[in-house]
């Protein structure tokens, strides 16, 4: 079956919904961020976030509970704010509601998806359930405008998160195959346990990304795992955040801002080369032409930069959102349901604190 | 228009309700339409509290948008029961465009359980303690449903052996109802102080619901969805300081 295009560029007259795509308002509440985005296909009418980084910040990392509370408090004003924004008073000349339905904290989660019941029972809308992974999929694929978006084509997918690692081949919408994962911590993980170690604020990601734009990544040798093996597909990150602390153990905390940036662009180092050597290897061995990082940890500029380097030389094309989509955010899931409507699947949700991208209620036939 | 179409439902207690009704403000009467209860011991409300909401509203031929008012069981109580009913009440209002009156999981619970006289609701509350109110529940011509719920003090939290103190001073012994009896009686086992009146209710039925809904909306003012909150009463177990972590945060001079 040949690609379905996400969005569709007949775009005359007044610019009906069904012209650019199916409008939906999408909602995410999966993790830490509440969110809620009006799309027509891969075109973001509007997309807002409402983050919880300064509650959570003062524990060093999310605490399930009170993520729960403040999504529930957030839910109707992003929702009011994203219609507000696109212009839309109310749900009339809607197609569809989407929510994230998983993987995430289980709490969290439900906050989204019983609003999104509440709202279509209300409307009469269908409502679709969308795999959060999909949505970050589909993060590469968004436009600010209605040309801007783009068709989704064949690719290996990096999916690079607080949740996940994986590599996966993307031959169209709901058609996903996983090649190789994280056996233990996921790369964003790894990124905030280190940061803690360090003593850098939550979110650790950022804070060791811009360290490490001042550090020397050659000044400390920590390992590169799983590269060994020419076959392996797969990650590891818990031996490098245990060699840190091995680090910190013996050599003691940086004792200077220059010490502090060398670590963090050695640690940065070492996770770059494993992302961007597996990608390689899965790209050539699956003979794609595109390569798109997705997910939160695509925001680094370490990888991005590395990941563009190998593009050139490998020659292939690298695609990563716009910075704004990289984070949890609603208009990627918006995104996917657009495409899975149009792609002919059928409204449904399933609550899941775990299933894979390519698990059967993912996929499309 | 003297009537008003009023949706109500509770998911904080293992027994979640749904309960529909009209209340005629002229006349001063209040008639229940439908209603439905679920004893959920598996917490998976979630996945069948709209279709449930739906099914009772089309068992009583009422449309979604012909409703008034949505009230909902706010806690204490669990708090994703508290939770999953309240984002469903925000999604319903919002989409309807209608109004949300907050009702206290604790009235319900008074309201569903038989007895007049002197009651203390109380959920458990896990840690030893409970979710309780005072309340007194009284028959009165005057109200719409012939009824009367009328609260003696705040929803709070307290440790079993507090609550017994507490009613110990009261005047007349109150009966203790709700899922915190059991709590009560483990507080109790081996002690000789006077055993009071327990009457064990797994939650909040749609009779009792119904009930509590007409004299909150007696009580209440409406709120827009966006106002509504769970009520908890106790922190999150990170605020009250109960999982430290393993190393303690020690922030960087340098970053």
């Amino acid at each position: 079956m040949s690609e379905v295009p996400l969005l569709l560029r007949e775009t005359s007259g007044e610019g009906r919904a069904t012209d650019r795509g199916p409008r939906i308002l999408a909602i995410e509440s999966s993790c830490d961020e509440t969110a809620a985005a009006v799309v027509e296909g891969g075109w973001v009418r509007s997309s807002v976030v409402a983050s919880q980084v300064s509650v959570h910040a003062a524990f060093g990392g999310i605490v399930p509970e009170l993520a729960s509370r403040h999504h529930l408090g957030a839910i109707v004003p992003v929702i009011e704010e994203a219609l507000a924004q696109a212009g839309c008073g109310a749900l009339s000349g809607f197609d569809a509601i989407a929510v994230t339905e998983g993987p995430g904290l289980v709490g969290a989660l439900l906050i989204g998806v019983q609003a999104a019941r509440g709202l279509a029972a209300a409307t009469g809308l269908p409502l679709f359930g969308v795999h959060h992974m999909e949505g970050h999929v589909f993060s590469a694929m968004l436009g600010d405008d209605a040309l801007a978006a783009r068709e989704l084509e064949p690719h290996l997918a990096l999916l690079v998160s607080g949740g996940h690692t994986e590599l996966c081949e993307v031959t169209r919408v709901g058609r996903y195959r996983l090649i190789g994962a994280t056996r233990d911590d996921a790369v964003g993980e790894a990124f905030d346990k280190v940061a803690k170690m360090i003593g850098l604020p939550y979110p650790g990601g950022p804070a060791i990304d811009a360290l490490a734009a001042e550090g020397d990544p050659r000044a400390l040798s920590f390992p590169r795992s799983m590269l060994g093996d020419p076959t392996s597909l797969e990650f590891s990150f818990s031996g490098l955040k245990t060699a840190v602390l091995v680090h910190l153990e013996t050599r003691g905390a940086p004792r200077s801002r220059q010490e502090l940036a060398d670590l963090c662009a050695s640690f940065q180092a070492a996770v770059v080369d494993v992302l961007v050597a597996k990608a390689r290897r899965a790209r050539a061995r699956l003979g794609l032409g595109r390569v798109h990082v997705v997910g939160g940890v695509s925001a680094n500029r370490g990888l991005r930069a590395a990941m563009a380097a190998a593009a050139e030389e490998d020659g292939f094309v690298f695609c990563a959102p716009p910075l704004r989509y990289c984070g949890d955010n609603a208009a990627m899931i918006g995104g996917a349901a657009a495409a899975r409507i149009v792609a002919g699947a059928a409204p449904s949700v399933f609550v899941h604190t775990s299933k894979a991208i390519d698990d059967p209620r993912v996929l499309l036939p | 228009m003297s009537t008003r179409t009023i949706l109500a439902f509770d998911a904080s207690t293992p027994r979640t309700a749904i309960a529909l009704g009209v209340l005629d403000l002229e006349r001063g009467e209040a008639t229940q339409l439908a209603g439905v209860d679920v004893l959920d011991d598996a917490s998976q409300a979630s996945t069948w509290l709209v279709d449930q909401i739906m099914a009772t509203l089309a068992s009583a031929k009422i449309q979604g948008r012909a409703l008034d008012l949505i009230v909902c069981g706010v806690g204490p109580g669990t708090f994703t029961g508290a939770r999953v009913a309240v984002a469903t009440a925000k999604g319903l209002a919002l989409g309807l465009d209608r109004p949300v009156l907050p009702l206290s999981t604790l009235a319900a619970v008074a309201a569903s359980q038989p007895r007049r006289g002197a009651i203390v609701a109380t959920l458990d509350a896990r840690r030893g303690e409970l979710y309780a109110a005072r309340f007194d529940v009284e028959p009165e011509p005057a109200a719409m449903s012939g009824l009367h719920v009328r609260r003696r003090s705040q929803d709070t939290v307290v440790a079993a052996a507090d609550l017994l103190a507490e009613i110990a001073q009261l005047a007349a012994a109150p009966t203790i109802v709700g899922t915190g009896v059991h709590v009560i009686a483990a507080a109790l086992a081996g002690s000789q102080s006077p055993t009071p009146a327990l009457l064990p209710l797994d939650g909040v039925h749609a009779a009792g619901l119904w009930q509590a809904t007409c004299d909150a909306f007696a009580a209440g003012v409406s709120l827009h969805p966006r106002e509504l909150d769970a009520v908890y009463l106790r922190g999150s177990y990170a605020e009250l300081g109960v999982n430290r972590p393993k190393r303690p945060f020690v922030p960087s001079p340098f970053a």
